[in-house]
């Protein structure tokens, strides 16, 4: 396993306890949805796996050397996880120059390349984060994470400030840089219809608690929980129709 | 822009004046007392002849070295202390607010009178004290805005990235933080100036027979009982147009900015 989480515990201020003895785990080059309401604990999990938070008590461990570029993250806000004074080009080198060994010309080659991954090309490089859009601000916090080779990716709610159909497009991204480059993705979401099409694994947790665990196929198929029942439930689709048993998930 | 174009052309006076002054600002010439404005003395001259003209050049060389020191001083110590606050946070931070708010209380100008008085008059002690005490007006401003940019979301972000607290600090949250700095620094400029000349005014500051505004206003006082005010009424315009060009300019650099932040 790349990232084993253990018992996980977080408590705020001493009171308020946002993950309670959260456990689960992401193979190498594997893909796993963590999935709830907001204040469900999942942004915590990610934060702590990330280094950003200190956990109460659990543990999490990751397969081999601890390095900064062995976890990488792509953060909700497109709009402030950029430095807004920082060319495109300039935020990739900049992370190159910290992880790799490669010299300036190298540096220019593979921020080049990692922009063609992420779908932007040459004429976004000199651009500041205020010329481009949401979505193309998201591929380049996506690229950024990729500049540093992680092993693990997290996305903490990454589509969810887009529109839907830049939705899309970035979904199709991020699973065509995990065929491309074999990093597992933890991908913290509350939108359930998001989750089939670039993880294979899910978790569901509920008030910080997993409630419900398996393959996507599985729990969006069978679920056993009746609170993932709920979250299925308040996916809109075709002939949806709102009730108030659905209304009270929220 | 015609502030920042009074603003150059007063430090391109400043610098330039030991070469382009019409006569020697110091030289002094009884019989030419209190000469009318003519082209020779486009001025006049004070009480001994001297050449005004030469004189509010001169004067200007430490009239706006010192106002420039201190904005310098006080800029760089308040925004170390002001970013060092906001970055580590917790009882650091408390602390450095509250010695910030006690300072803040006490007139900067008084402080350095006293210092003056204390160490003697001269360049060194006053511009040191008024340095002292326009740390607390930089800082406060400072750390307010360090503190906001410090929770955006791209900090966190480039710690997840792996960068060092001085990389972050010194490459991404500082060079966010200089638009406003400028700003700070502008207005500070003018009140340091004003402060400078009201303690050269008071004998505190440089002594005759420099030519500094304020002291230039201050010397010009028993002439103006005699009847010649313009050495008083030119050094006294001198400080005004100079305050009130950088504090124009120091103005509309805030609104470009929006006062650095978005």
């Amino acid at each position: 396993m790349l990232l084993e989480v253990r018992d996980l515990r977080k408590v705020f201020k001493g009171r308020f306890v946002a993950v309670d003895g959260v456990s689960f785990s992401v193979p190498t080059g594997g893909s796993l949805a963590v999935v709830g309401e907001s204040g469900s604990g999942k942004t915590t999990c990610a934060r702590i796996i990330t280094g950003l938070e200190k956990a109460t008590s659990g543990t999490v461990t990751i397969e081999g050397e601890r390095r900064a570029s062995t976890v990488q993250m792509v953060f909700q806000d497109p709009y402030q996880s950029l430095d807004r004074r920082q060319t495109v080009t300039s935020c990739l080198t900049e992370v190159l120059a910290h992880h790799t060994t490669l010299d300036r010309a190298g540096r220019a080659a593979r921020s080049a390349e990692l922009l063609n991954l992420v779908g932007l090309d040459e004429r976004h490089g000199p651009a500041l984060p205020r010329a481009l859009s949401g979505g193309q601000r998201q591929r380049v916090a996506i690229a950024r994470a990729l500049a540093a080779d992680p092993k693990l990716l997290v996305l903490d709610e990454a589509v969810a400030a887009l529109d839907v159909s830049i939705q899309a497009q970035i979904l199709n991204l991020l699973v065509d840089a995990r065929a491309a480059t074999g990093v597992a993705y933890l991908f913290i979401t509350h939108d359930l219809s998001v989750v089939q099409h670039v993880c294979e694994d899910v978790v569901v947790m509920h008030r910080g608690r997993v409630v419900e665990s398996g393959t996507v196929a599985e729990v969006l198929s069978a679920p056993s929980d009746p609170y993932t029942r709920k979250l299925i439930g308040s996916v809109p689709r075709p002939g949806w129709v709102p009730t108030r048993e659905v209304n009270r998930v929220c | 822009m015609a502030a920042a174009v009074v603003c150059v052309l007063v430090v391109l006076l400043a610098l330039l004046a030991p070469w382009i002054t019409p006569h020697d600002p110091t030289a002094v010439d009884p019989l030419n007392a209190y000469a009318p404005f003519t082209g020779d003395h486009p001025l006049g001259t004070d009480d001994l002849g001297r050449d005004l003209l030469s004189r509010l050049m001169a004067g200007a060389r430490t009239s706006l070295a010192g106002p420039l020191i201190v904005v310098l001083a006080a800029g760089t110590a308040g925004t170390a202390l002001a970013v060092t606050a906001a970055w580590f946070g917790g009882w650091f931070d408390a602390a450095v607010s509250r010695l910030l708010d006690i300072l803040f209380a006490f007139p900067g100008l008084v402080l350095a009178i006293t210092v003056a008085a204390i160490f003697g008059a001269g360049f060194t002690a006053p511009v040191v004290a008024l340095s002292l005490a326009f740390v607390p007006m930089i800082a406060r401003v400072m750390r307010a805005a360090a503190l906001r940019e410090r929770n955006l979301p791209y900090i966190e972000a480039l710690r997840v990235q792996g960068f060092s607290g001085w990389h972050i600090c010194l490459r991404h949250l500082l060079p966010n933080l200089a638009p406003l700095l400028v700003v700070q620094a502008a207005i500070g400029f003018g009140y340091a100036m004003i402060d400078l000349a009201s303690i050269s005014f008071l004998g505190l500051g440089l002594q005759p027979p420099a030519s500094d505004w304020g002291l230039m206003i201050a010397n010009g006082q028993p002439s103006i009982l005699a009847g010649f005010p313009q050495q008083s009424i030119e050094a006294a315009v001198a400080v005004v147009i100079t305050v009130v060009a950088f504090t124009v300019v120091a103005e509309r650099l805030a609104e470009r900015f929006g006062g650095g932040v978005r």
